[in-house]
């Protein structure tokens, strides 16, 4: 229907205009400190089913990383950040996803951390196939960009839409799951069954 | 497949996500500042905010969503809403369209309309996957196939795909997955639903636990999203009330697995996702509940079920019986107005009216109010019958007359009894009742007799 | 503990007092034993909840509108209490503002009696501030069924285990889900409230083997009772004044 006609009719219909002002969501974030979030994050993260691992230097992260995908294939999503590591990473190439074939492991970057929440924040920088089709997830993340709350990550995902346009930010929080089959959780539904997040501290 | 096991299933799938919600939920006074009731009182005048103003905050959606690349639809009806999206998809030249959970979608009867068209149309929520396999329709708004014991899925899992006999949980979602990979990886068009729709970012924002939207509103170069009008918040900022109230009361989760907030398709220097997005913004009889103070808190709804799973009515009789696609509390106020009093005016009566729904409603709706309202229309409306206007109102003319009240008190005194009960009354709408429960005997004194006879003089006695 | 003594109006509701005599007696006599003035009128009928519920509510205002103008007359300061031992009851009274909202002078009389308006047990513990019990209940179990309408529109839930515990009754942690009653609904949907029924007696195994099954709600006591009378279960359902009161036969040796 067309849109003037459609607003104009609502408009009818619609009660004596109110003049109700409503309370604002609550700004203030959970004040925690950096240490604080570390934790809740380590903490919540874990229990959403996410593997958490801390590591001190960019050495220790290739290392993890090599661990984890054991020889398996992976495509990088698009980190920016850590992208030196993954280039230094031995015995793997990278490979641009066109299909999930083959591909294990999807290494991503996240640009938030939620502590309360235990979520990582991926945005559309990251190749959306690459963060969902392989039936693994490593996430990298910045100890420094983890926030106590959602309040806080979606204050900067706020500043970030009205600066430049991103066609989506994911709240990324542990496997894929569902429990449609008479509550019995099964991972890996859809999205990632596994999900490793490196947070480098 | 036997009734008691599904209504089994039901009892036991509703009241283990009833109780992860009371938990999840009384968490949010220490993670929130506002804490739980705070948190419902905020979001309930944010919803009502925006309800004072709708057409207004549509239009600031439109507009912000269009200017980041959407294109933005709206549609009066279920049959506009299902005309714009064939409209759509026409021009596309597609074969499969995959889709993700969406309740306007079931509410407008879409996917009839697409297959008629000749598409391949493949629900991907594991739960609605299973259901379109039987072609049956979703028991419930947020847990589909509650209703299905798991047997039954393994059984149509082993005759379509092989899968054993016995398999787990797990397995048999790997087959699913399996199955449903190849759809998403050649499907031209992904339909979704929509949790929110943000007024100052014109975002959409999906949560669920699979990713199965993730993936239908990234892999197809053409992304639809159907969302009803109401779905509105004013800005991103509010989203962490909803959100914080949404996942912790539809499962018990601090936050659901994927969260997307979409604004707009791919831009040109991201490596992935849709080239186009369709935002289609159905009405559908919301705007009769908008004009109808005593109804538009229905609007307030955020499809959470909380008031689905904690109903002592819906754990027994499953979503089936309500008879459409909206189920439980939230289907007993809500389809009386989508479908017409005439054809629902039964449901506000599946209710003992304990109040159980509108205690947990997230966004604070008066349901068990709202249930009454809707029964008066239908008493006003002579929808209930002669008989119960009748004796509603012989009801009423004996309480206000203390004469005619004393002389029908003391008839029922003298109504006969076996062993101090009453196994039969002689009235035929209380013999259903005694079918199952014995009632005691209206014999002997009634207390206004004993009053007389001795305590009110014993009161004297010792009085003041 | 108030210093003068409270004087009380009961509102008896007309299913004590045709079906729940005991119950009623009991709470006069336990008002009695903290010290009340207790009045009674005989004018007194229903709360009109039946025709409210079921939608007809050109009768529940009738009925409302004479409940109070009955009340009304019976306040004769602003100190004076509505006391009732159904809190179904009582929720109802409550929703007479919004049942009557277009008529300004009933509306008048509602803000004057409505906040007089109690149940028992709240009556007892809010504003007597009772903590000493009359009776011994330490050898019993107790199996306390939560009235929906007394709990979520009076707010009654701490108060009935309060005084159980003050008598020191051992007391059954049930769940606080609907017996199912509901009023017409038990009669227009009998089986959907049998099951519910059903599931509330067989919810916790160990409610079965109490001693006493009790509720603040003549309308539950009856459903469940009913229920109760279909198992073999040396299980009795009284009402919390019966149990509270030592006059009653619980306590008759
Ligand atoms: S009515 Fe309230 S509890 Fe029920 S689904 Fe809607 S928001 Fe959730």
């Amino acid at each position: 229907m067309d849109r003037k006609k459609f607003l104009s009719q609502l408009r009818a219909q619609m009660p004596v205009q109110s003049t109700q002002t409503h309370s604002h969501a609550p700004r203030t974030q959970r004040a925690l400190s950096v240490d604080e979030c570390l934790d809740m994050f380590v903490s919540r993260a874990t229990a959403a089913l996410t593997h958490v691992h801390i590591c001190e230097s960019d050495d220790e992260v290739g290392s993890l990383i090599e661990n984890i995908i054991d020889g398996a294939s992976y495509v990088n999503t698009g980190c920016h950040q850590f992208a030196h590591i993954l280039t230094n990473l031995n015995g793997h190439s990278e490979q641009v996803l066109t299909e999930d074939k083959n591909v294990t492991f999807g290494i991503s970057e996240a640009r938030i951390g939620v502590a309360l929440t235990g979520t990582c924040v991926l945005d559309a920088s990251q190749h959306r196939g690459g963060t969902l089709l392989p039936p693994r997830h490593i996430i990298l993340l910045n100890a420094a960009d983890i926030v106590p709350d959602l309040y806080s990550a979606y204050g900067i995902v706020g500043q970030s839409l009205r600066a430049k346009r991103t066609s989506v930010f994911a709240f990324h929080t542990g496997p894929s799951r569902s429990a449609d089959i008479e509550q019995t959780m099964a991972l890996g539904v859809h999205g990632p069954g596994d999900v490793h997040v490196i947070v480098v501290a | 497949m036997a009734k008691a096991e599904k209504r089994g299933a039901v009892l036991r799938g509703t009241s283990m996500v009833d109780s992860r919600r009371k938990i999840a939920c009384a968490e949010l006074d220490t993670d929130d500042p506002a804490g739980y009731q705070g948190l419902r009182n905020i979001a309930a005048s944010i919803k009502d905010t925006v309800l004072a103003d709708l057409p207004t905050y549509l239009e600031t959606f439109a507009n912000n969503a269009e200017a980041a690349g959407a294109k933005v639809h709206f549609a009066s009806d279920a049959a506009d809403a299902r005309e714009t999206i064939q409209d759509i998809i026409r021009s596309k030249g597609a074969k499969v369209i995959v889709k993700s959970k969406s309740m306007v979608s079931e509410e407008i009867d879409l996917n009839a309309a697409l297959e008629l068209d000749g598409y391949r149309v493949i629900e991907t929520d594991l739960g609605e996957f299973i259901l379109q396999l039987e072609h049956e329709h979703p028991s419930h708004i947020v847990l589909p196939a509650v209703h299905k014991p798991k047997v039954e899925v393994e059984r149509m899992f082993n005759k379509l795909y092989k899968s054993p006999m016995g398999a787990s949980a797990d397995d048999l979602a790997q087959t699913a997955r399996r199955v449903i990979r190849q759809d998403f990886l050649d499907a031209e068009v992904g339909i979704s639903g929509g949790n929110f729709l943000v007024a100052d970012t014109g975002s959409i924002v999906i949560v669920e636990n699979e990713g199965n939207a993730r993936l239908t509103t990234s892999l197809p170069k053409c992304h639809i999203a159907i969302v009803g009008i109401e779905k509105i918040i004013p800005s991103i900022d509010d989203l962490p009330v909803f959100l914080n109230l949404l996942s912790r009361s539809a499962t018990g989760q601090r936050s659901t697995v994927f969260v997307s907030t979409i604004t707009g398709p791919k831009t040109l220097d991201e490596p992935d996702g849709p080239d186009e997005m369709h935002i289609v913004l159905v009405d559908n009889r919301r705007s009769t509940i908008l004009a109808d103070e005593k109804l538009r808190p229905i609007l307030r709804c955020i499809r959470c079920a909380a008031c689905v799973n904690t109903c002592p009515v819906y754990q027994q009789i499953g979503g089936h019986a309500y008879g459409w696609v909206y189920t439980g509390p939230i289907g007993a106020i809500l389809d009386p107005v989508l479908l017409g009093l005439e054809d629902a005016y039964h449901l506000p009566y599946a209710s003992s009216l304990c109040g159980a729904c509108t205690e947990v409603c997230p966004v604070k709706i008066p349901i068990d109010d709202i249930l009454v309202e809707h029964r008066r229309r239908a008493v006003n409306a002579s929808l209930t019958g002669p008989v119960e206007a009748m004796a509603m109102a012989s009801f009423a003319t004996v309480m206000v007359n203390h004469n005619l009240y004393e002389a029908a008190t003391r008839l029922a005194a003298v109504m006969p009894s076996s062993n101090g009960r009453m196994s039969r009354l002689p009235l035929p709408v209380i013999t259903d009742w005694q079918s199952s429960r014995d009632l005691p005997a209206m014999k002997g004194p009634r207390f206004r007799d004993i009053w007389k006879q001795r305590l009110a003089s014993a009161g004297a006695n010792n009085g003041s | 503990m108030l210093q003068t003594k409270p004087r009380v109006h009961l509102f008896i509701t007309c299913v004590a007092d045709r079906l729940g005599v005991s119950a009623a007696e009991s709470t006069v006599n336990l008002l009695r034993l903290y010290g009340c003035d207790v009045q009674f009128s005989e004018l007194q009928s229903c709360c009109g909840q039946p025709a409210y519920n079921a939608g007809h509510h050109d009768a529940a205002k009738q009925v409302a509108r004479y409940w109070l103008a009955t009340y009304d007359k019976l306040l004769a300061s602003a100190d004076d209490y509505i006391v009732t031992p159904s809190g179904s009851c009582g929720a109802m009274i409550h929703h007479y503002k919004d049942l009557l909202v277009d008529e300004p002078s009933q509306i008048a009389i509602c803000n004057r009696v409505l906040p007089r308006v109690r149940e028992l047990t709240q009556f007892l513990v809010d504003d007597l501030a009772v903590t000493q019990s009359f009776v011994n209940l330490s050898s019993f179990t107790v199996a306390y069924h939560d009235s929906c309408h007394a709990m979520r529109n009076m707010g009654v839930y701490d108060q009935p285990r309060a005084l159980l515990k003050s008598a020191g009754a051992t007391l059954i942690d049930w769940d606080s889900s609907c017996c199912g009653f509901g009023g017409l609904f038990s009669v227009k949907l009998p089986q959907i409230s049998t099951a519910m029924l059903d599931r509330k007696l067989d919810s916790v195994t160990n409610v079965m083997s109490a001693d006493f099954l009790t509720s603040t709600d003549l309308g539950c006591l009856l459903q469940l009772d009913g229920g109760l009378q279909r198992r073999s279960t040396r299980l009795r359902t009284l009402h919390i004044a019966e149990l509270l009161d030592p006059a009653s036969v619980v306590h008759a040796k």
